[in-house]
């Protein structure tokens, strides 16, 4: 299997008031393509940064990213924001989608910017939302909302999936629903790091990174993962 | 406590209180600046003619005795009175220079301010009191020696005092020379003990300066006097009087526009700075409800609030009336005094700009009071919700539908970004449109007054120079002078019209009064090459010989159309005439009568030129006998450049307020639309957009707006242009507003370009912004 994601000796320092803080302290990193990652660890651990990293919408202090065999430590504001429009979709705990837009006007809007997008309308039946195309997001419960904006993510067939907290602000029903539509992408060869501290999620992931103070803990493979429907949630 | 907070919260809102801020200043110094000026010279001017001692009124005759001075003397409303002889005379060694020369006998009325030199001594026998004015111009100084031609006397006189007299405040050598020009037109006053011996006892005295005692029997007086001096020709007051009717309209017409212009920065002002503290204090909702939750009372927390703006406001209100009146006010205030002859001038602050200021300041913290009760009348758990943009589908089921599906996505959630913060959009859309009408009609006062001059100086005005005819100028005489300056004559007569209508009142009321007249004036033409008459489009008209003519606005007045007949006389004579109107004319600033020598002939008049043209540019200088005065084109000239750059400062200083105006409106604006979107750009960045698209997004809505403005804006500034001209100019002019195409252009150019600009600027702020930190806020 290809490596879609290496790190090395990945660090990000936030300094603020003076003194120097290790978000994240030389970590390394191997993923395969195709994987569904959870990253677990307690809140301040360093999580979201790392995920923010990978994503190109922050440059580590040291270190080396590789995602698909390149570099993106070294690139520049352009070519972080076109490396996020073709490689990445991301997906909020809050959703972040626009409201003045409707559900599909919101999908379409990565239509521009990605060569290898699909269309908007497929990629929202997708995610069973193909009744709603003409509604705007407060029209939409959260876990529908959560739906647009993974829709969004998947409509523009990037290489990577980057979720943080995607069910934090859901039901645990409306979770599961989300993270079947997660897992669903691993099926079609794409890479879903999802980031929790939600350690249940550990049950059903490929790869298990746990996270402490900035630094990697462990990095487990499971060998068989949980089907989603069998966790008790 | 809160106060640490105060400081904190201005330091974090600095942009937002910088609008306000500057808002109420720009304002508030607008309007402090324009009244501090129009008030100064308002008052100043009553103030000289209190204590000058303007006349309240002229009396006119062919000379008048000292017989008549006692009589005149004698009726018990008349306080004091000075006999007066004033001629144009040449000075010699000074070319192109006209000296208006006052020979007096005493000083009681319109008194000289003496600015350097002696007081007036009736008794000086070579003392002159020279125009201070004029003097500056010609670096002239006390003890200066000058001597002076009036036909065929000289006197040499030593200058004694350098005055102004309130009767001469704004002083031109004749009625057709617009604006006062000292190089080239003064005053001076001599003592009739200063002429030549054997002269001096048969000096006319013309006329009769009268200072009443009470002002308000004008009429009585007149009268009165009439009956008693019947040497007296025309009686006159302040009202006909040009100085003081040319003073008092430059005040007037300052005062119209300066309301339109102050109304309109305060109005856009007030709107901007509502749009801003609704913002802020939406802003400071989750600190309201926090502080509330912690147990602060209500009124606690609103004063907290207000005293904010209050303080901030207070400072603006003040500063903007200091620097309104000692930049602004005194600017202007010199300005006009190159022109007007004012002594002791000062800018003057009414209670109405205080009262103005107060108002601004009070708005600011009303609408900051009733912003901040708003959110407190909702529960604490509601207010420390963090706002989240609520959207009702229904606003934007339009742009989901026609031709909105075609738009970019972009641009539809520029469309409903706007449609969703209306209030804001629309305070900022007034504010741009109310600039660019600023612009314009600033722009299309220029452009009006040139467009005016052109019709005067180059369609209608056809001569190069003209020479007054002096009333003693011989028969031979006038035929050597139409041998070498042409042929081309005309001449003016003051005429009494009988009012058409006397069926108006009742039959009884006729026989008891005297029929009811009217003063018009009677324009002769003989002049065919060098005056011409534009009819209502401006194209030309030839008179014919078959009747009068009437302008259209005065036939609009005395209901007079053509084919109507009218009864009129010359001033002063018995002879009526009856003419038939033949045809209207227009003409921009002289509402009369008009008709050819050849038709005053035909009703047996003797027709006697005082006016002859000719097309050669003559030499001011040299007056031939039988000539008063020689005025040349080029002259007229000078005097509207000079004007037209006096005007020039005035609305530059307009269009600088109203771009700088726009800046703090589409700053503001921008700021406001930033902040709240902030998070939705920071979405989009994640997306993948690059900074320079997201500033493309940005910038579109800006100029949406700015499009819309400067649409709304244009024909506004045309309309308050016209009103301008309307309210300001009086019966006796008749032109529109004109604005040419090309202003249009400029001032929509000129709004675009700073909008553009200060959207560019704001833009900047997008690619500062911190996904990461962004996203997190929202959490
Ligand atoms: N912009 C920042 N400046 C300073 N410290 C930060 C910044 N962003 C995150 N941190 C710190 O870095 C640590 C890791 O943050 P984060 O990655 O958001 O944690 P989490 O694992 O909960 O997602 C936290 O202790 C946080 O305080
Ligand atoms: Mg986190």
């Amino acid at each position: 299997m290809n490596t879609a994601l290496s790190l090395r000796s990945v660090s990000k320092i936030y300094s603020t008031g003076g003194h120097a803080f290790k978000a994240l302290d030389k970590v390394d990193l191997d993923i395969e393509e195709g994987k569904l990652v959870v990253i677990l660890g307690p809140s301040g651990a360093g999580k979201s940064t790392l995920l923010n990293l990978v994503g190109g919408m922050d440059v580590p202090s040291e270190g080396t990213i590789r995602v698909n065999g390149t570099d993106i430590s070294t690139y520049s504001e352009n070519e972080l924001a076109d490396y996020r429009a073709g490689n990445i979709g991301f997906i909020f705990q809050f959703y972040n989608i626009l409201p003045t837009l409707t559900v599909l006007e919101n999908v379409n809007l990565v239509a521009d910017l990605s060569k290898n997008a699909v269309d908007g309308r497929s990629a929202l039946e997708a995610v069973g939302l193909g009744e709603h195309l003409d509604k705007f997001p407060n029209q939409l419960s959260g876990g529908e909302q959560q739906r647009v904006s993974i829709a969004r993510a998947i409509a523009k067939n990037p290489a990577l999936l980057l979720c943080d907290e995607p069910t934090g602000a859901l039901d645990s029903a409306t979770g599961v629903t989300i993270l079947k539509l997660l897992k669903e992408q691993t099926q079609r060869g794409k890479t879903v790091i999802i980031v929790t501290h939600n350690t249940l999620f550990a049950e059903i992931a490929d790869v298990v990174v746990r996270l402490k103070n900035g630094r990697i803990k462990s990095v487990t493979n499971v060998e068989k993962p949980m089907r989603i429907d069998d966790v008790e949630w | 406590m809160l106060r640490k907070k105060l400081v904190r919260d201005l330091r974090r809102n600095l942009s937002q209180f910088f609008v306000i801020f500057m808002m109420v200043l720009l304002s508030v110094m607008v309007f402090a600046g324009v009244h501090a000026y129009m008030d100064g010279m308002r008052i100043s001017a009553e103030e000289i003619y209190e204590s000058c001692n303007l006349a309240d009124m002229w009396l006119t005759g062919e000379g008048f005795s000292e017989k008549d001075l006692k009589t005149v003397l004698s009726d018990e409303n008349v306080l004091a009175a000075n006999r007066v002889l004033s001629v144009q005379a040449a000075p010699d060694g000074m070319e192109d220079v006209t000296l208006e020369l006052n020979v007096i006998e005493a000083n009681d009325v319109c008194r000289m301010y003496v600015f350097e030199g002696a007081e007036f001594d009736p008794e000086s026998k070579d003392g002159m009191w020279l125009d201070q004015e004029f003097a500056k111009a010609r670096g002239l100084k006390i003890g200066d020696s000058i001597t002076v031609r009036y036909e065929m006397i000289t006197v040499t006189a030593k200058i004694a005092g350098l005055v102004e007299t309130p009767d001469h405040a704004y002083s031109i050598k004749d009625s057709t020379e617009i604006f006062p020009d000292h190089n080239t037109f003064g005053y001076a006053y001599l003592s009739k003990a200063a002429l030549p011996e054997m002269i001096r006892s048969l000096v006319p005295f013309p006329s009769i300066l009268v200072d009443l005692k009470e002002a308000d029997r004008y009429d009585a007086t007149k009268a009165g006097l009439q009956e008693m001096v019947p040497g007296i020709l025309a009686v006159t007051g302040r009202e006909e009087l040009p100085s003081y009717v040319g003073y008092q309209s430059e005040v007037e017409e300052g005062e119209t526009y300066s309301f339109v212009f102050t109304a309109l920065f305060l109005f856009i002002a007030i709107l901007s700075v509502i749009t801003t503290m609704r913002r802020f204090v939406r802003k400071e909702r989750t600190q309201i409800g926090t502080l509330k939750a912690l147990g602060y009372r209500r009124g606690r927390i609103v004063r907290h609030y207000v005293s904010y703006n209050l303080l901030l406001s207070i400072v603006a209100a003040i500063l903007g009336i200091a620097l309104g009146a000692w930049l602004i006010g005194s600017f202007f205030l010199n300005m006009e005094m190159e022109y007007f002859e004012m002594p002791e001038a000062h800018i003057v602050l009414l209670p109405i700009v205080y009262v103005v200021a107060a108002v601004c300041v009070l708005i600011i913290v009303l609408v900051t009071w009733l912003s901040c009760r708003k959110i407190l009348n909702e529960p604490a758990s509601q207010a420390l919700r963090t706002e989240i943009p609520v959207v009702k589908n229904t606003r934007f089921s339009l742009t989901t539908k026609g031709i909105f599906r075609k738009l970019s996505t972009v641009t539809k959630w520029n469309l409903r970004d706007i449609a969703r913060n209306k209030g804001r959009c629309i305070a900022g859309v007034a504010g741009i449109m109310g600039c660019t009408m600023l612009v314009v009609t600033a722009l299309g006062m220029f452009d009006t007054i040139r467009n005016y001059l052109s019709w005067q100086f180059t369609h209608l005005n056809r001569y190069e120079s003209y020479a007054v005819i002096s009333p003693s100028c011989a028969d031979s005489q006038l035929e050597r002078l139409k041998e070498t300056y042409g042929n081309e004559t005309s001449q003016t007569l003051a005429i009494e019209v009988k009012d058409p209508e006397p069926e108006r009142g009742s039959a009884q009321d006729d026989n008891e009064s005297p029929e009811r007249t009217t003063t018009q004036m009677m324009f002769v033409s003989d002049a065919p090459q060098s005056i011409w008459f534009t009819g209502h489009d401006k194209s030309r008209i030839e008179l014919s010989d078959e009747g009068v003519y009437i302008t259209e606005k005065l036939s609009d007045t005395l209901h007079l159309d053509v084919g109507d007949e009218f009864t009129w006389n010359v001033y002063g004579e018995e002879d009526w005439h009856t003419s038939k109107i033949i045809g209207t004319y227009r003409d921009p600033q002289n509402q009369r009568f008009a008709c050819t020598a050849g038709y005053l002939e035909r009703i047996g008049r003797e027709y006697r030129p005082d006016t002859i043209y000719s097309m050669e540019q003559l030499d001011r200088t040299r007056v031939p006998e039988g000539v008063e005065v020689i005025q040349t084109k080029d002259g007229l000239q000078k005097g509207v450049e000079s004007m037209l750059s006096r005007m020039t400062s005035i609305i530059y200083l307009f269009i600088g307020f109203a771009a700088l105006l726009a800046v703090v409106i589409l700053y503001n604006l921008g700021i406001l639309s930033f902040s709240e979107k902030q998070y939705q750009f920071a979405t989009l960045k994640v997306l993948g957009y690059r900074t320079r698209a997201l500033r493309k997004i940005f910038n579109q809505q800006g100029r949406i707006l700015t499009y819309l403005s400067i649409l709304l804006g244009l024909p506004a500034g045309w309309w308050i242009t016209s009103y301008i001209f309307e309210a300001a100019l009086g019966d006796n002019y008749d032109f529109q507003a004109y604005i040419r195409p090309v202003t249009y252009v400029i001032a929509g150019i000129g709004i675009f370009a700073v909008s553009v600009l200060v959207n560019d600027l704001m833009s900047r702020k997008i690619s500062r912004i911190d996904m990461v930190s962004s996203l997190k806020a929202n959490e």
